[in-house]
């Protein structure tokens, strides 16, 4: 069991990632991914230019490593790889890449759901969109509180 | 002097640092917070929020938690998720 949880200023390569989480591995039948994007338009349609993720350096991590050991400790995973970017990111780069491996699908499936609507709620960020009206913060919406509120009622 | 640091809604209105003087024995989060706060009207807006968190050493704690100088005291608006 190993747990890869980083944070990085730099471009994210999915497909890099994936390679290097594939590489080897003889002992899993499944791995699934999540690769999650910068959109071009806000939520109420408008135009972004730049999506900014601040960070408290030390307790993101932490944040993000706690959110990893939670579903390793739920899930019955090989590995687990949490990549996630911090600082300015334009429309069409990676932000966030998961990946979760196990012996079958369904495992590695509700590990990287569940991984995502952690991080999506819990994760020590604070996001702001810039466009040409200015910037905004973003928070949680009650989409990704009522994703997270689903794992409450199931047992793995 | 302690350094304080903000994030999120709260650093954007009062940049990423400040400095405390805080006594040896230590003050509770809800005394940092006040104090802070009456410094001026942008400090007091801008913490006197109920959305408004603080942790010591990196830790999300509740405003009754002691914080003592050396250790690492932040201010911030909910986190947004990744």
């Amino acid at each position: 069991m190993a747990l890869d949880v980083r944070l990085i200023s730099t471009p994210l390569s999915a497909p890099a990632e994936l390679e290097a989480f594939l590489a080897g591995r003889t002992g899993d039948g499944a791995v699934v991914t999540f690769t999650g994007l910068a959109r071009g338009t806000g939520k109420d349609g408008s135009f972004v230019e730049t999506l900014t993720l601040d960070w408290y350096p030390g307790m993101t991590e932490r944040s993000m490593q706690d959110i990893a050991e939670a579903v390793a400790a739920r899930f019955p995973v090989t590995d687990l790889v949490v990549v996630h970017r911090c600082g300015e990111i334009v429309p069409g780069e990676t932000i966030v890449f998961v990946a979760a491996a196990a012996a079958h699908r369904r495992e590695a499936f509700a590990a990287a759901d569940y991984l995502m609507d952690r991080l999506k709620t819990e994760a020590a960020f604070w996001k702001r969109e810039t466009g040409p009206s200015g910037t905004r913060w973003i928070e949680p919406v009650d989409e990704d509180r009522a994703a997270l509120a689903r794992w409450k009622d199931e047992t793995p | 002097m302690t350094p304080i640091l903000f994030f999120g809604r709260v650093g954007e209105r009062l940049g990423p640092e400040g400095s405390f003087d805080l006594p040896s024995e230590g003050l509770t989060v809800r005394e940092i917070r006040n104090l802070l706060a009456e410094r001026d009207e942008v400090a007091a807006d801008a913490l006197l929020r109920p959305d408004v968190r603080a942790s010591v050493d990196m830790v999300v704690v509740s405003e009754d938690s002691l914080a003592r100088p050396g250790q690492e005291i932040a201010f911030f608006s909910l986190f947004s998720g990744g």
